[in-house]
């Protein structure tokens, strides 16, 4: 990048000598430089503690870094004041672990949090969604096939069916950025394949940057067009996932690889499991 | 030889005896102390109480129905307009002062107020409140509104808020983070954390709150009208002067119930949400 027009037309999350260390001292990133572009698939692998959480939690700036500046279509997040910085989340969806959907609501309320920062408070207060949004809300649940569990409260679903709810949800927004926080570590194999295969189909289809956190370093080679390693708050790899080799992660993580860092029972998808890929269809 | 089976005696590899248990003793001491020194302060007397005995149990034999005294029936009419204006006065209490409470609970966690003065105030204010005894509060509204039954829902609507608030703000503290991150991510704002992820919850514990500030009321509803508060302690207060003791013991009675029925009833239903 040879100044600054050019980063803004090429990336569209920019990261400039980013740290963060922790209240109790704890340095999670350290000087952290990275350029992420449109539609780029990328798997942000490392050990647990070496900062991957904060990592992606620092493009939506729910952790705020200490040093640094993070771009955001060209825009430092960094200096922003809470409803500037509102706008910006707008369009950033985010997955958890643990799905983190509100478990007694419905699904469709669930997914329609996604406009939250695209309607005024009054409405989303009031919950009288315009007839657009509910429209939106309820493609976004035929997108990951599920539309027909709209009115069933969320915690009827399957661990499965919850982390779709999510994905609906982050749909819903619209987004340019998917950030996806161990998405998976909570799902049986097959059902985490689909879930890695819908959000890659998902960031084909609306080009969107998409960041997913994962420690299973079979996944992160069969769906990462690119792959990130930390190692204690340091990039230490940054490069195609398809040629990587256990080499290659052994020196991200530092150690020998075992057999618990492989996800495996790839051969058992598309055979075994009873849900086909909503989205292949 | 079993590893358990030691020979009397020996105690070799035991851990040591613990040292003698002095905290325990000095305990006890200072409290035995300090109730000699209250007992002494406010007269407590045993003799006085055994003497007084036969007069306790006489005036509860006057409480009581007897053939010379029997319970006035035909007083059970006014009895319960006045029950029915308790439990009337009670609802309104709880319903508004939990309402009130959804609201302002929202300052009192420390995971949803907007900043650290916000809460530290909330919660200082919620302190305040629940340190004013019901009767001090309704004489207090009493004395401003007048007499009668609104002073005592005032009483009431305050005496419920502190109650709901308080337990919702320390229930709200606890809940799942997961869904707050959520809506934070989405763009949400501080209101809408609390509505869409916050507020959902912990709705059955509110439920189950509201209902218990509604037994509560019954409770302090009843004696409210000591104070000119309204409800039945207004006839128990008239009655109470006129020394009829036989309407009394009815109108005791009648609460006695009420309560027991309300409490247990109340008590099923909040198994029922949580």
């Amino acid at each position: 990048m040879s100044n600054a027009t050019t980063a803004v037309n090429s990336s569209l999350v920019t990261f400039e000598n980013v740290s963060k260390t922790f209240p109790n001292g704890h340095r999670a990133l350290k000087n952290v430089s990275l350029t992420f572009a449109p539609g780029e698939f990328i798997a942000v692998v490392g050990l647990s503690g070496a900062g991957k959480s904060t990592l992606i939690r620092c493009v939506n700036r729910l952790v705020m870094p200490t040093e640094g500046r993070i771009l955001v279509h060209g825009k430092d997040i960094t200096g922003m004041g809470e409803g500037e910085l509102r706008t910006v989340r707008a369009r950033i969806g985010m997955i958890f672990q643990n799905y983190n959907l509100v478990r007694r609501s419905s699904v469709l309320r669930n997914v329609l949090a996604g406009r939250l920062a695209h309607l005024p408070t009054w409405r989303t207060l009031t919950g009288m969604f315009p007839a657009a949004d509910m429209e939106l809300a309820f493609r976004s649940l035929e997108r990951v096939g599920i539309p027909e569990k709209a009115y069933q409260r969320a915690d009827t679903l399957s661990g499965g069916q919850q982390q779709r709810v999510a994905i609906a949800r982050a749909l819903t927004q619209q987004p340019h950025i998917l950030l996806a926080d161990e998405p998976v570590a909570s799902l049986d194999p097959p059902t985490a394949h689909q879930v890695m295969r819908d959000l890659k189909n998902l960031s084909r289809e609306e080009n969107l940057l998409t960041l997913v956190n994962l420690h299973f370093i079979d996944m992160a080679q069969e769906y990462a067009d690119r792959v990130i390693g930390l190692r204690a708050g340091e990039v230490v790899f940054d490069g195609p996932g398809a040629g990587m080799t256990e080499a290659d992660f052994e020196a991200i993580y530092n150690r020998r690889i075992r057999p618990d860092d492989l996800r495996g029972a790839l051969d058992i998808v598309g055979e075994s499991t009873g849900e086909a890929s909503a989205l292949a269809r | 030889m079993p590893a358990n089976a030691v020979p009397a005696g020996n105690h070799e590899g035991y851990p040591p005896r613990p040292p003698f248990p002095w905290q325990g003793w000095l305990a006890a001491v200072v409290v035995f102390g300090v109730l000699w020194w209250s007992a002494v302060g406010t007269g407590v007397n045993l003799q006085t109480l055994a003497e007084g005995w036969t007069e306790i149990v006489s005036f509860f034999h006057r409480l009581l129905p007897s053939a010379e005294h029997p319970w006035p029936l035909d007083y059970l009419p006014q009895i319960l307009v006045r029950l029915l204006e308790t439990i009337k006065m009670a609802t309104a209490g709880a319903i508004i002062g939990s309402a009130l409470a959804l609201w302002f609970c929202l300052g009192g966690a420390r995971n949803l107020a907007a900043g650290k003065i916000v809460y530290n105030i909330s919660r200082a204010l919620l302190n305040l409140i629940r340190t004013v005894p019901d009767l001090i509060l309704a004489t207090l509204f009493a004395t401003i509104l007048g007499i009668g039954p609104l002073p005592g829902v005032v009483a009431l609507i305050v005496l419920a808020f502190g109650l709901v608030a308080k337990l919702l703000a320390d229930t709200l503290e606890t809940i799942d983070p997961g869904p707050l991150e959520a809506i934070t991510a989405a763009g949400g704002s501080n209101l809408e954390r609390a509505i869409f992820a916050a507020l959902p919850q912990v709705l059955p514990d509110f439920l189950a709150y509201t209902l218990y500030a509604f037994e509560v009321n019954v409770r302090s509803a009843s004696v409210l009208g000591l104070v000119g508060a309204g409800g039945i302690g207004m006839i128990l207060q008239r009655d109470l002067a006129f020394m009829d003791y036989s309407r009394v013991g009815l109108i005791i009675a009648t609460i006695f119930v009420t309560v027991l029925l309300i409490d247990g009833l109340s008590t099923f239903v909040r198994r029922r949400l949580v």
